[in-house]
């Protein structure tokens, strides 16, 4: 696979109050043609300052970062012109209109004459707001505000895109509508997306390698099939057996007969811990393959004499991965 | 280069486009100089709002000794406008200076008579007053001075009169004696009471008694000053010459309007000749280069803005170099500013034109 961005031992150093701050640690990162990329990081981890320095907003302290083969610091121009980006902020002059906003980003980007016109109008299709375009951008609504903000990072038709948290404060409807065009970019032009966000559902379903990045440094690079995997989160099944009390009998039973059960246990209601406002007993299972085992288990439960009042299925996801790797939710 | 047009392009489009903004640059001055120039431009009135000061006068002057009364010559001008009937034959006779100097014309000038209404202040003035209870009766009898005097004081403090000059009796007696050598010299004062509550008209009254009291002095002076030569050269001519006489024939030396030296209003040739005109112009033209620092300032500001927006950063990012955006910046920024006057002017042309009655530039 052709490697589109690269990174070699990218590093970002700031002195704070007399004393040197690594911000970032000496990346080596590749992402390859036609790759969706998420890097995911806590505040202050060193995800923005990394972007920065792909981007050319920032001049990297050591190291430095390559897009299409071009060196963002030696040879800034070029590189440039292969990169799109959408900021998360709304990036477009809210008393202009859409058309306005993007015939002058495109200008930016060396469009001119016919073939501007013809990529401002290509774009405007594209986000599905061509009936809109003589409109102020203030007058939009947020989820046709960020269709712009993408539409005026794809003018150029760039070989790779970065888009920084595009989904953030829109309505699920128009969420999914940018994953959708996120896909499309891949599937129909091929384009490498770099991309970063808080929600984990969103990495889970577009990426193809997921990125953790803390305190400046990658800790975890792979799929998120894979980074589940690494790090052995288990899936857990939780019953609602009403007023019927599981002895340690039944439960070192389950244990021993179902395969790929690593523990169970049974909270009575109202106790202590997660059951204390239940007034179910629930009997909790830990398992490698879930769904597997949920037919044997409910077939014990049954042949016991309990009733079961429902079943909750929790698979491990990218959230788990993250919280066992940094210690911290996204969001922190 | 093409990219530094693009961008100044765009940061002129912006200015323009954005309502708040406009409403700053353009509508805020406009609208500030066209209250200002209406307030204190009196509506396009072509004359000075401050005239007919109502004056009272007490003339307690007594004629000196050769029959001459300053006092009655003070008090005419304040109250008719013009030096009393006898004198003014005499005063005929001196040159007249015309109302044009060799720089422009006397325009809009305003006369005594226009300037101040004065009345002569006598026992029925008084007895009116107290008669419709504008002010109560003073004490002491109604035909001595001092009656009078707190008559009109009252008066004032009621606010019938802006001021009253109070002419002593020892006036002309004063004045005489500065032009006759032969007399010793006295001193006297002339009482101006005026009313705290329109301080800028009594300080108008004031500096207008001062002012014909000192050409009276100085009118003396220079008689006094002319018959010690005499007196010394030709004893005979004085002593045949009463000071009445060489009093009349100075009289153009010391009668007020006749001064030799005279201070003309040359007016700008196309200068607006109204008052609000002239305040559109002063102010509008001040108000619209302080109104065009804010724009310059927005427009350095709104590097920030842009900043903070991101909208900077996505054209750092685009291959544009550095240079072209703070000198697209910097000439978007100049030339808003130069619209800005030019439509300022353009609008405040307007409006002068249409308080005027007729086209103003401004």
């Amino acid at each position: 696979m052709d490697i589109m961005i690269e990174t070699k031992d990218l590093t970002k150093t700031y002195r704070s109050n007399g004393s040197l701050v690594e911000a970032v640690k000496g990346i080596d990162l590749t992402v390859g043609k036609g790759e969706i990329f998420s890097l995911l990081g806590p505040n202050g981890s060193g995800k923005t300052t990394t972007i920065s320095m792909i981007s050319g907003l920032m001049e990297p302290t050591r190291g430095d970062a390559f897009i299409g083969g071009y060196s963002i610091t030696h040879q800034p121009l070029q590189a440039k012109r292969l990169l799109g980006v959408v900021p998360q902020e709304i990036a477009l002059y809210p008393t202009l209109n859409a058309r306005q906003n993007l015939e002058f980003f495109g200008r930016m980007y060396g469009l001119s004459g016919k073939d501007l016109t013809h990529r401002v109008d290509a774009m405007l299709d594209f986000v599905e707001l061509s009936d809109r375009q003589f409109d102020r951008i203030e007058t939009y609504s947020g989820g046709m505000k960020r269709r712009i903000n993408i539409a005026a990072g794809l003018l150029h038709d760039p070989q790779v895109i970065y888009m920084d948290e595009p989904t953030v404060g829109i309505d699920p409807q128009s969420r999914r509508r940018i994953l959708d065009t996120v896909k499309q970019l891949r599937e129909q032009r091929g384009m490498t997306v770099l991309y970063t966000t808080h929600l984990m559902e969103e990495a889970q379903e577009l990426s193809d390698r997921v990125g953790i990045i803390d305190h400046g440094e990658i800790i975890a690079l792979g799929t998120p099939g894979d980074l589940i995997q690494q790090v052995g989160e288990q899936d857990r099944l939780i019953f609602k057996v009403g007023h019927a009390v599981v002895g340690s009998e039944m439960l070192e039973k389950i244990r021993t007969s179902v395969e790929g059960i690593t523990q169970a246990r049974f909270d009575p209601p109202g106790e202590e811990g997660e059951n204390k406002t239940n007034i179910s007993g629930l009997l909790i299972i830990s398992a490698k393959r879930g769904r597997k085992a949920l037919p044997f288990i409910l077939h014990l439960v049954e042949e016991a004499g309990i009733e079961i009042e429902s079943v909750e299925v929790h698979e491990p996801d990218l959230e788990a991965v993250f919280l066992h790797l940094t210690g911290r939710a996204l969001r922190d | 280069m093409n990219k530094l047009w693009v961008i100044a392009f765009k940061e002129i489009r912006t200015r323009f486009t954005d309502r708040n903004l406009l409403l700053i640059m353009i509508a805020a001055p406009l609208a500030i100089s066209t209250i200002i120039g209406l307030a204190f431009g009196g509506l396009g009135r072509t004359t000075s709002p401050i005239r007919d000061i109502p004056v009272a006068v007490i003339n307690n002057d007594q004629p000196s000794a050769n029959g001459t009364s300053f006092g009655i010559m003070l008090a005419d001008l304040l109250t008719v406008g013009q030096l009393p009937a006898g004198t003014s034959s005499t005063l005929s006779a001196c040159t007249q200076h015309p109302s044009q100097s060799s720089g422009g014309t006397v325009e809009g000038s305003l006369t005594l008579s226009n300037l101040i209404n004065g009345i002569s202040f006598d026992e029925t003035v008084a007895q009116g007053l107290v008669a419709n209870q504008t002010i109560a009766a003073p004490a002491g009898s109604p035909d001595s001075p001092e009656y009078l005097e707190a008559a009109a004081r009252a008066a004032i403090d009621k606010g019938a009169y802006t001021a009253v000059v109070i002419i002593p009796a020892d006036f002309s007696a004063a004045l005489t004696s500065l032009a006759d050598p032969r007399q010793s010299l006295t001193s006297t004062s002339i009482e101006v009471y005026g009313n705290a509550g329109q301080g800028l008209s009594a300080g108008i009254v004031r500096s207008v008694v001062d002012s014909i009291t000192a050409q009276m002095i100085s009118g003396n002076i220079a008689i006094g000053a002319t018959m010690k030569e005499v007196a010394t050269q030709q004893p005979a001519l004085l002593a045949s010459a009463s000071s009445s006489d060489i009093s009349k024939l100075f009289v153009c030396a010391f009668s007020p309007g006749n001064d030799l030296i005279q201070l003309a209003d040359v007016p700008v040739q196309a200068a607006p000749t109204s008052v609000a005109g002239a305040i559109l112009v002063t102010f509008g033209s001040a108000q619209a280069l302080f109104f065009a620092l804010f724009t310059g300032q927005n427009g350095i500001l709104s590097m920030y803005e842009e900043r903070k927006n991101w909208t900077l950063q996505r054209i750092l990012i685009s291959p544009t170099p550095r240079w072209a955006i703070l000198g697209g910046k910097l000439v978007g920024v100049l030339v808003s500013v130069i619209f800005q006057l030019l439509a300022l002017v353009f609008a405040l042309t307007i409006v002068g034109s249409l308080i005027e009655g007729h086209l103003a530039f401004i």
